[in-house]
C-alpha cells in the first residue's frame, strides 16, 4: 500500500458544515477502493488543506474523490517520514 | 383558492415547495437557518446582526453571509419577483406571492376570537408538522439557538391557542373536537384542563370507559411527574361518569375468561368456585407445586391437557385458589382463536393485572412494546431479547414480593408465535418462586404450528409436569351432578357423557328443561336445543357475541348492534340466566368455548359474512393509536369479505407486531395482507401494497424480506404511474431508496443525492434512478462486483421508464456492464450517450472517462483507425481537466492505436505517456496500456519488449487489484513462455492465475477470452494429459 497525499484549497474558507458534508460524501467511497484515511490538516485560515491516505495507488484516491464529487487540487504518492520525539 | 407557487414551511422541518415539489435546500445548515430566520422574522436585518447571529467565528463572516445568500437566492427569486432583498447594509425576505405557513397560522390565531371559521382554523392547525424549524439547531451559534428556542415556545403556544379555539367552535361536533382536544393535550399533558376536555368529549360520545381511563392517565401523570392531585372539576366529572363507565379496557385481564377471573390485586372480587370433583390426584400435584414455589424453588412448567369440557380451566382456577391461600398472586391470560395474530395477546392480559405503579421504572421502556400504557416510546429496534429479559426481570421482582407467583395461560392451542416464544424463554429462565401453568386442548394444537411446537420444546428444554385430564368415573360424575343440581336424578348420564363434566352437566340441564329425546343427543345438539329456548331478544344477540369470538364488554355490544343499553341488558340477562354467558370481570364471555362454537354453528354463511363484516367495521372504529384491535379487525374482515379492510388491518397489526419485536408475526401479517389485495382497484390496492412492502424494508425485517422486493416495488411503481397515482410513485421510489440504503448499496451516492431530500420525506424518482445508476457506475469504474453492478443498472433502467431522468450516471453504468459482458456495440451506444449527457452537465471527468472507454473498446476490437479517431476527442476532453492521469492515459491510448497501425513507429510517445502515468501513480491505467502495448510488441515479434511491458502490466494490476488486467497479463506471459518453448512456465502462469482469480466466471469477456486463448495454446503444445492436470502435476517454479 502507498501513502497518498491530497492537496486541497477552499474558497470560500472551509466551514465546519461543509467539512462534515464532504466527509460524509467521501468516506463511503473509500472502502470500495481499499483506501484508508489517515489524517488531515486544514490551514488556520481554512483556505488550504492536506489529507493523507493509505491506498493501493494515487489513482484509487482520485477515483474516490471524483465519484464522491469532492474536489482536489493535486494527488500524489509520498514517502512518509515519521517525526522523532524531541530531545 | 389558487395555491401559491412558492411555499415556505417553517412549522416542522424547514421545507421549500415550488409548484408542489419539494426543493432541495443548500446542504449548509447555516444557510438553511438563515432562510428560516429571515422568513420567520419577516423584517429587514443588518448584515452585521446576521453575521453576529450565524458566523460568530474567526472566518470572514461577511463572505460567509454573501456565500449563503448566493445559494439561497436562486431558490427564492422568480422572474420579476425578488424575494431576497439585499443592499450593502440590510437584508430582508419579502414573501410577495409566496406562502409562509407561520404567517398564515399567526393570522388565523389573530382572527380566532372573531372571524376565523372552522375550516380556516383547521387548515392552520394542519400546518403544524412538528417543532418550529425542527432539527435546525446550530450548536455553535448560541444567539440563533436562543432565538430558536424562544420561537419554538411561541409556536407551541400558537398551536395550542388554535386547537383551543377549534375545540370551542366544534361544540356541536364532539367527534372532531375530540381529535383536536387530544392534540392539545399532547402539547401539554400536565394541564388537567386539557384532560378535562378530553374526558368531557368522550363522555358526550358515550365512550365512558375511555373517559374513565383518561382520568386514570391524568391522575398518574400528575402524581408521578408533578406530585399533584387532579382538580375538583376533574374529580366531579369522574364521579358523574363513574356509574356509566364500562370495563376499563376491552382486553382487561378481568375479561380474560369467566373461569380465569383475574386474581391477586386486580381489585376484582374473587369468584366462589364450585367444588372440584374427581381430581384428587391432580390437586395433590398442584399442592406440592405451590408449596415448592412458596419455598422459593425453581419450578417446572405445569402443562394441563385434555379434551374440551374436561375441566382444564377449572383446574387452573383451583391452582389460582391455592396460590392465593399461600399468600401469592396469579396472573392469568388466555389465548383466543380469533386473535392468534395478536402478538403477546395472552401475555398482555396477564401482565396488565400488575398495577402500573408496581412496575419498576427501569423496566418500563423495555416493556412498553407490549404495555404501551406505561407511556414510554418503544424502541422498535431493541429486539425481542430485551423485551423477554424485561418480562423475566419484572416477574423476578414480582415473585420476590408475592411468592408464590403463578402465570396461568389457558387455551394455549391458540397461542400466537411470539407468546409461545416468551413462554419457552421464561421456562428456561430460572425465576425463584414462579410457577408457570399452561392448559391446552390436545387435538386443537395441530392447527397452530407455533402452539404445537411449544409443548415439544418445553419437554425438550425444560422440566415439565404434565397433567393429562381423563374423564370422570361413574361415581365422580354422580357426585358432580349431585353437587350442582341436587333435584335432578337423570339416569344413564355417565354412560352418555363418557365422564366429560361439561357434557354431563348439559344433559342434566336438558333434563331439567324437560326437553325430549335427550338420550340420542350429542353435547352440541344438547346445547343447540338449549339455545332454542332463549327468548327472541337473546337469540338475536347470540350471533353477535358468538362471532366476536372472545370476551366482550357491553360497550362493544352496544356499538355492534346499535341499540341502547336499556334494550340490550335484558337480553344479556337472559343469556346469563340460561347459562350461556357468564360474567368475566366487568364484561361477559361464554360459559365455555363449546357453547360459543354451537351458537356460531347456527349461523348461515351469508349471515356470518354480514356479522363479521359489521364487527370488523366497529372494531376498526374503536381501535386506538396502538392498533391493539387490528389483528381482530383483520380476522373479522377476512370472514366478512372486506378485502381492503383486511389488508389495512394486517398492515396496522404488522406495524404493531414490529413495535413489539415480533418480526415473525409481522411477516405473517404482511403476507396475509398481501393475499387480500387481489381485485382491489389500483387507487386502493397500490397504497396498501406499497406500505405492506415497506415492512420488508424495516431494519429489523431483513430476515423476513419479501423475495425480489426490488422487482415488486418496480412493478408497483409502474402500475402507480400508469394509474396516475403520483404520491404512490414517489412512495415507491422512496422505498427503493430505502432498500438500497439498508443494503449499503448507495454509499456515497445516497449521501450525495438523497440526503438533501430527507427533509421532504420523499424521494424524487429521477434522484433515485440517478443514485442507483451512480452506485452501479462506481462499481463499474472500480471494476468490482460487476454482477451486482449489472443488477443495479438494470433496476435503475427499469425504474427510469417514464421518469424525467436524463442523467449520465445510468448510461455510463450500463456501458461498464455491457463492456464487461463483451456486448461491445451496446457498450459503445451507452458510453456515447453518457459522454454526451456528461458534457451537457459539465461533468467533465465522467465525460472523459466515457470517451476513454470508447477508445479502449475500439482497441480491444483491434480497430486502430477508429480508436485513433476516437482518441482525438478524448485527448481534447482530458486537456480540460486539472492535474491527474486522464491526459497521459488518453495520449497513451492514442500512441497504442498508432503503434497498431504502424508497428515500426517510434515507442517514444507511448513511453512518455507511460512515464507520466507512473508519476501520477495510476496503476490500473498502466496495467491496461501495457497489456495492450505488450500484445502489440508480441504481434510484431518484439518478444523482449513485450515481456517487459506485460511484466509491468502484471505488477501494476496486482497493486491496483484489477483482476481482469492480471488475467490478461498472465495469459500474455503464458503465451510468451510457450513461444520460448517453456511449457512449464506457461502452466505456472495459468496456475498462478487460478490462485489469484478464484471465480473465473467473474472475469470480463475480454479477460476470459485471453485466458481461453492461452489455455488452448498450452493444450496444443502439451496435449497429454489435460491442461488442468498438467497445472496440478507440474507446479510452476
Amino acid at each position: 500500500m502507498a501513502y497518498v497525499v491530497v492537496e486541497r484549497t477552499f474558497e470560500p474558507p472551509l466551514t465546519e458544515e461543509e467539512h462534515m458534508a464532504r466527509s460524509a460524501r467521501l468516506f463511503p467511497c473509500l472502502e470500495p477502493g481499499r483506501i484508508r484515511w489517515i489524517c488531515s490538516y486544514v490551514s488556520t485560515d481554512r483556505r488550504h488543506g492536506v489529507c493523507e491516505f493509505e491506498a493501493p495507488d494515487a489513482e484509487s484516491v482520485r477515483i474516490a474523490h471524483r465519484t464522491a464529487g469532492v474536489p482536489f487540487v493535486r494527488v500524489w504518492t509520498a514517502t512518509r517520514f515519521a517525526g522523532q520525539p524531541a530531545g | 383558492m389558487r395555491e401559491s407557487p412558492l411555499q415556505l414551511r417553517l412549522l416542522g422541518p424547514l421545507e421549500l415547495v415550488r409548484e408542489g415539489m419539494i426543493v432541495t435546500l443548500p446542504p449548509s445548515r447555516t444557510a438553511r437557518a438563515l432562510l428560516g430566520y429571515l422568513a420567520a422574522t419577516a423584517r429587514p436585518h443588518g448584515r452585521d446582526h446576521l453575521c453576529d447571529l450565524f458566523w460568530d467565528g474567526p472566518a470572514d463572516p461577511r463572505a460567509s453571509l454573501r456565500s449563503a445568500l448566493s445559494r439561497l437566492r436562486p431558490l427564492l427569486d422568480d422572474d420579476g419577483e425578488v424575494r431576497l432583498v439585499a443592499d450593502a447594509v440590510r437584508i430582508a425576505f419579502v414573501p410577495g406571492s409566496a406562502f409562509v405557513d407561520l404567517a398564515a397560522a399567526q393570522a388565523a390565531a389573530a382572527d380566532a376570537d372573531a372571524d376565523a371559521d372552522i375550516d380556516t382554523l383547521s387548515a392552520a392547525v394542519e400546518r403544524f408538522r412538528g417543532e418550529f424549524l425542527e432539527g435546525l439547531d446550530l450548536s455553535r451559534c448560541h444567539r440563533f439557538d436562543l432565538w430558536c428556542t424562544t420561537e419554538r415556545s411561541n409556536t407551541r403556544r400558537l398551536h395550542a391557542s388554535l386547537l383551543t379555539a377549534l375545540v370551542q367552535r366544534l361544540e356541536r361536533d364532539p367527534e372532531r373536537a375530540l381529535d383536536h382536544a387530544r392534540r392539545r393535550l399532547q402539547l401539554d399533558p400536565y394541564d388537567d384542563r386539557h384532560h378535562l376536555d378530553v374526558m368531557r368529549l368522550l363522555a358526550e360520545l358515550g365512550r365512558f370507559a375511555e373517559a374513565a381511563e383518561q382520568y386514570e392517565t391524568c391522575c398518574r401523570l400528575l402524581r408521578e411527574e408533578r406530585g399533584a392531585q387532579p382538580s375538583p372539576e376533574l374529580d366531579a366529572l369522574r364521579r358523574k361518569i363513574l356509574p356509566l363507565s364500562l370495563p376499563p379496557r376491552l382486553h382487561s385481564p378481568a375479561t380474560a375468561s369467566p373461569g380465569l377471573a383475574a386474581r391477586g390485586e386486580t381489585g376484582v372480587a374473587t369468584p366462589k368456585l364450585a367444588p372440584l370433583i374427581g381430581r384428587d390426584r391432580e390437586c395433590n400435584t398442584l399442592r406440592h407445586l405451590v408449596a415448592s414455589a412458596a419455598a422459593g424453588g425453581d419450578m417446572p412448567v405445569l402443562l394441563v391437557t385434555g379434551e374440551p369440557g374436561i375441566g382444564k380451566t377449572r383446574l387452573l382456577d383451583e391452582l389460582a385458589s391455592m396460590v392465593r391461600e399461600a399468600g401469592g398472586e396469579s396472573l392469568a391470560g388466555r389465548a383466543f382463536e380469533a386473535e392468534m395474530i395478536r402478538p403477546y395477546g395472552a401475555w398482555i392480559d396477564a401482565l396488565r393485572a400488575i398495577p402500573q405503579d408496581a412496575i419498576p421504572f427501569a423496566l418500563r421502556a423495555d416493556l412498553s412494546p407490549i404495555l404501551p400504557e406505561l407511556g414510554h416510546v418503544p424502541d422498535a429496534t431493541a429486539g425481542r431479547v430485551r423485551l423477554f429479559d424485561a418480562v423475566a426481570r419484572l416477574l423476578v421482582e414480582r415473585a420476590s414480593n408475592r411468592c408464590p407467583l403463578a402465570i396461568l395461560l389457558d387455551d394455549i392451542q391458540w397461542l400466537d408465535d411470539a407468546s409461545a416464544a416468551l413462554v419457552h424463554f421464561l421456562a428456561r429462565t430460572p425465576v425463584a418462586g414462579l410457577l408457570m401453568a399452561c392448559a391446552s386442548r390436545g387435538a386443537g394444537v395441530h392447527d397452530n404450528p407455533a402452539a404445537s411446537r411449544l409443548p415439544r420444546a418445553l419437554r425438550r428444554d425444560c422440566e415439565i409436569v404434565h397433567l393429562g385430564l381423563s374423564p370422570l368415573d361413574a361415581a365422580d360424575t354422580a357426585e358432580l351432578i349431585r353437587t350442582r343440581c341436587q333435584a335432578i336424578a337423570a339416569p344413564g348420564i355417565f354412560e352418555r357423557s363418557g365422564g366429560n363434566p361439561l357434557y354431563a352437566l348439559e344433559i342434566v340441564r336438558a333434563s331439567s328443561d324437560a326437553r325430549e329425546s335427550i338420550a340420542s343427543h350429542s353435547i352440541s345438539e344438547l346445547i343447540d336445543d338449549r339455545l332454542d329456548l332463549l327468548d327472541v331478544d337473546a337469540r338475536d344477540l347470540l350471533p353477535w357475541v358468538a362471532a366476536l369470538g372472545r370476551a366482550f364488554s357491553v360497550s362493544t355490544l352496544v356499538r355492534l348492534v346499535a341499540k341502547p343499553d336499556a334494550m340490550l341488558l335484558p337480553a344479556v340477562g337472559e343469556l346469563e340466566r340460561r347459562g350461556v354467558l357468564a360474567p368475566a370481570g366487568s364484561g361477559y364471555d361464554f360459559v365455555h368455548d363449546i357453547v360459543r362454537e354451537v351458537a356460531y354453528g347456527q349461523l348461515s354463511e351469508p349471515r356470518r359474512r354480514l356479522i363479521h363484516g359489521r364487527i370488523a367495521a366497529v372494531l376498526d372504529e374503536m381501535d386506538g393509536p396502538d392498533h391493539e384491535l387490528a389483528g381482530e379487525v383483520a380476522h373479522h374482515a377476512a370472514i366478512g369479505g372486506d378485502r381492503a379492510l383486511v389488508a389495512r388491518a394486517c398492515l396496522a397489526a404488522a406495524r404493531r407486531a414490529l413495535m413489539m419485536s415480533a418480526p415473525d408475526e409481522a411477516a405473517a401479517l404482511t403476507t396475509r395482507g398481501e393475499q387480500h389485495l387481489d381485485g382491489l382497484p389500483p387507487d386502493v390496492r397500490l397504497p396498501l401494497q406499497l406500505e405492506l412492502l415497506s415492512l420488508s424494508v424495516y431494519p429489523g425485517m431483513k430476515e423476513h424480506r419479501v423475495p425480489d422486493v426490488e422487482r415488486r416495488l418496480a412493478r408497483a411503481i409502474a402500475e402507480a404511474r400508469h394509474a396516475g397515482l403520483r404520491a404512490q410513485v414517489h412512495r415507491g421510489f422512496q422505498l427503493v431508496a430505502d432498500v438500497h440504503y439498508l443494503d449499503g448499496d448507495f454509499g456515497g451516492a445516497l449521501d450525495r443525492s438523497l440526503r438533501a431530500q430527507e427533509a421532504g420525506r420523499t424521494a424524487d424518482p429521477a434522484t433515485v434512478v440517478r443514485a442507483i445508476g451512480d452506485t452501479a457506475r462506481c462499481l463499474g469504474i472500480l471494476d468490482r462486483d460487476m454482477p451486482r453492478a449489472g443488477r443495479l443498472a438494470r433496476e435503475a433502467e427499469s425504474l427510469a421508464e417514464g421518469v424525467a431522468y436524463e442523467g449520465h450516471e445510468l448510461p455510463q453504468a450500463l456501458g461498464y456492464v455491457h463492456h464487461h459482458a463483451g456486448a461491445l456495440d451496446d457498450a459503445v451506444e451507452c458510453f456515447e450517450l453518457a459522454a454526451h449527457r456528461a458534457h451537457a452537465e459539465h461533468a467533465r471527468w465522467f465525460e472523459c472517462a466515457c470517451l476513454a472507454r470508447l477508445v479502449m473498446i475500439e482497441l480491444e476490437r483491434d480497430r486502430p483507425t477508429r480508436a485513433l479517431a476516437r482518441s482525438k476527442e478524448c485527448v481534447v476532453a482530458a486537456r480540460r481537466l486539472d492535474e491527474g492521469s486522464d491526459l497521459p492515459f488518453a495520449e497513451a491510448l492514442r500512441a497504442v492505436a498508432r503503434l497498431r497501425l504502424d508497428p515500426s513507429r517510434s515507442r517514444k510517445p507511448l513511453d512518455r505517456a507511460l512515464a507520466r502515468l507512473r508519476r501520477a501513480d495510476s496503476r490500473w491505467m498502466i496495467a491496461y496500456v501495457q497489456n495492450l502495448a505488450g500484445r502489440s510488441e508480441l504481434d510484431a515479434d518484439q518478444i523482449e519488449a513485450g515481456l517487459q511491458r506485460v511484466k509491468e502490466a502484471l505488477e501494476s494490476a496486482e497493486v491496483a487489484h484489477r483482476r481482469n488486467e492480471v488475467a490478461v497479463a498472465r495469459s500474455h506471459l503464458a503465451r510468451l513462455a510457450l513461444s520460448a518453448n517453456d511449457g512449464r512456465g506457461a502452466l505456472a502462469q495459468l496456475e498462478a492465475l487460478r490462485k489469484e482469480v478464484a471465480d473465473a466466471d467473474a472475469l470480463s469477456a475480454r479477460a476470459r477470452a485471453a485466458v481461453d486463448r492461452a489455455e488452448q495454446a498450452v493444450q496444443r503444445q502439451a496435449p497429454h494429459p489435460s491442461t488442468k492436470d498438467n497445472v496440478r502435476a507440474n507446479p510452476g517454479p
